[in-house]
């Protein structure tokens, strides 16, 4: 008896002495659950969804385009947020930061903050979050990638610095500085109030499109072709576009429209990238002048053609044509008629 | 009279006159065959006594009382015809073949004993035909601007098929026609929408008849085995290639006449 209260009592001692250990994990687990996470980020000027609005493109790095990250925090107290830039790496990781090599680099762009309140907003420039990008230098004179590269932007909740992995949110973007090479081949002619340009597409990738530019041509040397502001392979003046962007990589056809009739005019061809970038002019450039021109409906009308003039202009059909329809009518009837006589013979049938 | 006995008299006496009315109409039907029908399709369909079908060998053959055609063919409205000479139309589109491409759904609602079916069919068709416009200086050059006609014909037609070579005999052709009315819908754009002269837009409709002959060529000789297997399997009974003179007289008076005489040929099944 007294041997087994014994054993009892050795078996209690271990589980006592654990118990404070295991009480004292337990309250202290809440307070460690810091977190972090972005809101709706927003724009002052966004882009058309044509364009990717949730990317950077070269005239958001221009404008210095300031773009918005709503944070919320939860214990917080006594902890910084840094930001941090990556094109793929995870910058919450230390490691990752300390290491600093490509395709791992991690950049801080802006010096870390105390929060003071759980729901803080933070504005950046375009071109401030492409700091690791640009080295430096002005957004026209990247000369990184010219397709879609990704971006990713950390918001890290620090709290000790040399802790291994940090509370973060990220936004997941993409930027692209630099327009698509241009299409080739220009040949064209005039129309009415406009220069249609044909040519071969851009072999580039992530096209989305083609706009023209155009400008009244200088001289009137047939074989000299160009206009003030228009220089094949650089990036056209925005305030030379003469036409709607023409969608499709693949398209072959631009209109330079709004022109005045009997006026020669200089066109050259850009592409378009997903981002709205623009390319570089084409590296031709062709002159023709829109002349007054007739159609088949103005020559039908011309002609003496009474047809036309939109849906609502509906008249009486011809008699012939009546009579088909009635006729159609007639044989409709016939045939309702016949198939009403059958279904009555069938459900007079017994057990039918 | 009892209950039983007097459904079955009702019975019989309907039974009877469905019987007198189908031998009528199947005789008027050989005669004029396409305003008077016989009996339900009866190579498929019910008649008075409940659904039944045809036989191909010794197999039964899946109901049919449809046909579709995936029609194309030549295609030159008679636009010019109001004027004479070259017209507006030549002018600007030339001499080049255009086509159109279209389809044709048909209901064969009756079958007419010996000789084939009769229903109604829906097509629809599209043609374009594009050219480059004329400088308005008279000089006959043309500008670098496209100008556009489409022609859009929707139809319906009485269709007859007289099946009954192909059935009965070894010659597996099925000559058909068709009549009825069309309607077509045309617009022409000068390359910047919807073009406009003297403040009308080129937009308009245009109504007449149009009829149809054809000769279709039964595929299942290829291999009647295949073509029982596509049956059970896809309901499908019967495929042709099938080629078809059509005149359409769409537009008279004021209406552009985009009506046309030609030919078209294509696929047709049957299920």
């Amino acid at each position: 008896m007294a041997r087994r209260h014994r054993d009892r009592s050795r078996r209690s001692l271990p589980l006592a002495a654990a118990l404070p250990v295991v009480l004292g994990f337990l309250s202290a687990s809440p307070a460690a659950a810091q977190t972090i996470t972005l809101g709706s980020v927003t724009r002052a000027n966004p882009r058309p969804s044509t364009e990717d609005p949730n990317s950077i493109n070269l005239t958001d790095c221009q404008n210095d385009e300031p773009i918005t990250f709503p944070l919320s925090l939860s214990n917080f107290a006594d902890h910084q947020i840094e930001f941090w830039v990556s094109n793929t790496a995870n910058c919450a990781d230390r490691s990752v930061r300390l290491e600093q090599q490509d395709p791992a680099r991690c950049t801080e762009i802006r010096t870390a903050v105390t929060p003071e309140e759980d729901t803080p907003q933070y504005t950046f420039t375009a071109p401030e979050i492409l700091a690791g990008e640009l080295g430096g230098g002005a957004c026209e004179d990247f000369d990184g990638s010219a397709s879609k590269t990704p971006l990713r932007f950390h918001f890290l909740l620090i709290d000790d610095p040399d802790e291994d992995t940090s509370p973060s949110a990220v936004w997941e973007s993409d930027f692209d500085l630099l327009g698509p090479s241009p299409p080739t081949d220009l040949r064209g002619g005039g129309g009415e109030e406009r220069v249609i340009v044909e040519f071969t597409p851009s072999s580039a990738t992530g096209v989305n499109g083609y706009k023209a530019f155009c400008g009244p041509a200088l001289g009137a040397d047939e074989d000299n072709c160009e206009a003030e502001g228009l220089t094949p392979g650089e990036i056209p003046d925005p305030e030379l576009e003469c036409s709607d962007i023409v969608t499709g990589g693949t398209s072959n056809e631009a209109v330079a429209d709004d022109l005045a009739n009997g006026t020669r005019y200089a066109v050259g061809v850009a592409a378009v990238d997903d981002l709205g970038n623009v390319g570089p002019l084409s590296a031709n450039v062709v002159c023709a002048t829109p002349q007054p021109s007739d159609g088949f409906y103005e020559l039908y009308r011309a002609s003496g053609g009474q047809g036309g003039g939109g849906l609502c202009a509906f008249r009486a059909p011809a008699k012939s044509a009546v009579s088909a329809w009635l006729m159609l009518l007639a044989v409709s009837v016939l045939v309702c008629r016949k198939r009403r006589t059958r279904s009555t013979s069938s459900s007079a049938r017994p057990g039918a | 009279m009892p209950q039983a006995a007097h459904e079955e008299h009702v019975f019989q006496r309907e039974a009877r006159r469905v019987t007198r009315v189908r031998r009528r109409v199947s005789a008027a039907a050989v005669v004029c065959a396409a305003m008077l029908g016989a009996a339900e399709s009866a190579a498929q369909g019910v008649d008075e006594l409940g659904p039944y079908a045809d036989y191909r060998g010794t197999e039964r053959e899946t109901p049919q009382d449809m046909a579709v055609e995936l029609r194309f063919g030549r295609y030159r409205p008679n636009v010019d015809s109001e004027f004479g000479g070259t017209g507006p139309y030549q002018t600007i589109f030339g001499t080049d073949v255009r086509y159109q491409f279209g389809f044709e759904v048909d209901w064969q609602l009756l079958r007419i004993p010996r000789f084939g079916t009769f229903g109604p069919g829906l097509g629809v068709e599209v043609t374009r035909s594009k050219g480059r416009a004329l400088l308005s200086d008279g000089s006959g050059e043309r500008s670098a601007q496209d100008s556009t006609l489409w022609v859009a014909p929707l139809y319906v037609v009485g269709v007859l098929r007289a099946d009954v070579v192909a059935r009965e005999t070894f010659v597996p052709l099925v000559p058909y026609a068709k009549a009825g009315v069309g309607y077509a819908l045309w617009w022409s754009s000068d390359g910047d929408g919807l073009a406009e002269a003297s403040g009308s837009k080129a937009l308009g409709t245009s109504f007449g008849y149009q009829f149809a002959l054809g000769v279709m060529l039964l595929l299942d000789f290829i291999d009647e085995a295949d073509a029982k297997a596509m049956d059970h399997a896809t309901g499908v009974n019967n495929s042709y290639l099938f080629i078809e003179w059509y005149v359409s007289d769409l537009g008279a008076g004021d209406q552009m006449q985009v009506g046309t005489n030609t030919w078209a040929a294509g696929l047709a099944f049957e299920f």
